[in-house]
């Protein structure tokens, strides 16, 4: 292989997080400020997700070709696809990468839902984004495991239902604190779109490395 | 920011450096850079030092980050890059030579065959497991590979008791 490697982030939490809809909440952001985005949507026997993102970011709003939303189902362990074996998630990247060297700023990579050990392989992705959710009580964070302690940045979502079941964010903020020590983690609300500034911020500084989108490099070179 | 796409050295193993670290260090040139030990295989991530200097590390295969890797050198200042302690758990086996290297030998073809997840049945020089497909032959040559010198691997067909003092965790 001698093509070019694109930054890759990886996006893991359980079945029902938002995963999906954090990704369809961030990629307008970084589509505003000209980052041209692939998304590969991983699932264990359908491609619903992927199907879902293609037409309401590529279909519907032209944020990048439809052919660039690619639906994986991995069977067995979702981890396993993402950690153990990569290989399949690896050849479709790379396959990306050959086509798009030189205008694709950023590849996701969305795990199917898992529990709360699911970490990516470094060979496959340089970033880990890591959701959970209210609904699943305020005690969540501190239930540490590899996700929510080692992940690049944590992402809690559904702030808006706190009230309504009894989870106190402050709780979760310092557990959050206390676990992921110096890392950082962000409130959202993937249905509003709150918050999620945020998550494109972190993506464009610790992944992007604030440079500039491929395409207006190459326009001015 | 700083782009650090290679490993200078490491003052654990490359003499020079480690002086050419105590003398920059003395002056106060020196600055670390702290990653957790699932860091260190990452080909792409963005880090501050204890001085507070931007670093974008970029790489183009598995760099295999360690512990006194020296990742930035000029005349004015050296970046030196640690690994997190975190906690382990550690087991001495008692009136045995640490150095011995049957012994050496058993932990890692033990580590091995605990991550299969298997029960095992064990006699003076031999260990066995049971196998879930004939194909798992190829998977264990692989495995043990390292180790080839050593040990032999071969299949059977027969009865298969656990050893009963363990507790396996099997799927």
């Amino acid at each position: 292989m001698n093509h070019k490697r694109i930054p890759r982030i990886g996006i893991g939490g359980p079945v029902g997080s938002g995963k999906t809809m954090l990704i369809e909440q961030f990629v307008p952001l970084l589509s505003q400020k000209g980052y041209k985005t692939a998304i590969i949507s991983n699932d264990v026997v359908s491609k619903i997700d992927a199907d879902r993102m293609r037409k309401n970011l590529a279909s519907e709003r032209g944020l990048l070709p439809e052919s660039l939303v690619i639906g994986l189902a991995t069977g067995g362990c979702p981890h396993t696809a993402v950690r153990e074996d990569p290989s399949m998630n690896i050849s479709v990247v790379e396959e990306i990468e050959a086509k798009h060297n030189t205008d694709l700023d950023l590849i996701i990579i969305e795990s199917g839902g898992d529990n709360i050990t699911t970490t990516f392989s470094p060979a496959l992705a340089d970033y880990f984004i890591y959701i959970i959710d209210v609904s699943s009580g305020d005690k969540y964070p501190r239930k540490r495991g590899l996700g929510i302690e080692n992940c690049d940045l944590l992402v809690i979502n559904k702030i808006d239902i706190a009230p309504y079941i009894g989870a106190d964010l402050k709780v979760m903020e310092n557990d959050a604190k206390v676990v992921r020590k110096n890392k950082p983690y962000v409130f959202v609300n993937c249905k509003t779109g709150q918050g999620v500034q945020e998550v494109a911020e972190h993506i464009i500084k610790d992944v992007l490395f604030e440079e500039p989108p491929k395409t207006v490099i190459n326009k001015t070179a | 920011m700083l782009v650090i796409k290679n490993i200078i050295g490491n003052i654990t193993t490359d003499k020079q450096l480690e002086e050419k670290y105590e003398l920059m260090n003395s002056k106060g040139s020196s600055e670390k850079v702290t990653i957790t030990r699932l860091e260190t295989q990452k080909l792409r991530m963005r880090k501050n030092t204890d001085k507070g200097s931007d670093l974008a590390f970029v790489f183009e295969h598995n760099p295999q980050l360690r512990h006194g890797d020296v990742i930035y050198l000029d005349e004015n200042k050296m970046i030196l890059l640690e690994l997190e302690p975190e906690y382990v758990g550690i087991i001495t086996l008692k009136d045995t030579d640490k150095n011995d290297q049957v012994f050496l030998l058993s932990i890692k073809i033990g580590h091995n065959l605990g991550n299969l997840h298997r029960p095992i049945q064990v006699t003076k020089n031999q260990v066995m497991f049971p196998l879930q497909a004939e194909t798992e032959l190829e998977m264990l040559k692989k495995l043990f590979a390292p180790f080839n010198r050593f040990i032999e691997i071969k299949t059977d067909h027969m009865v298969f008791e656990p050893e009963e003092e363990h507790h396996i965790h099997e799927h």
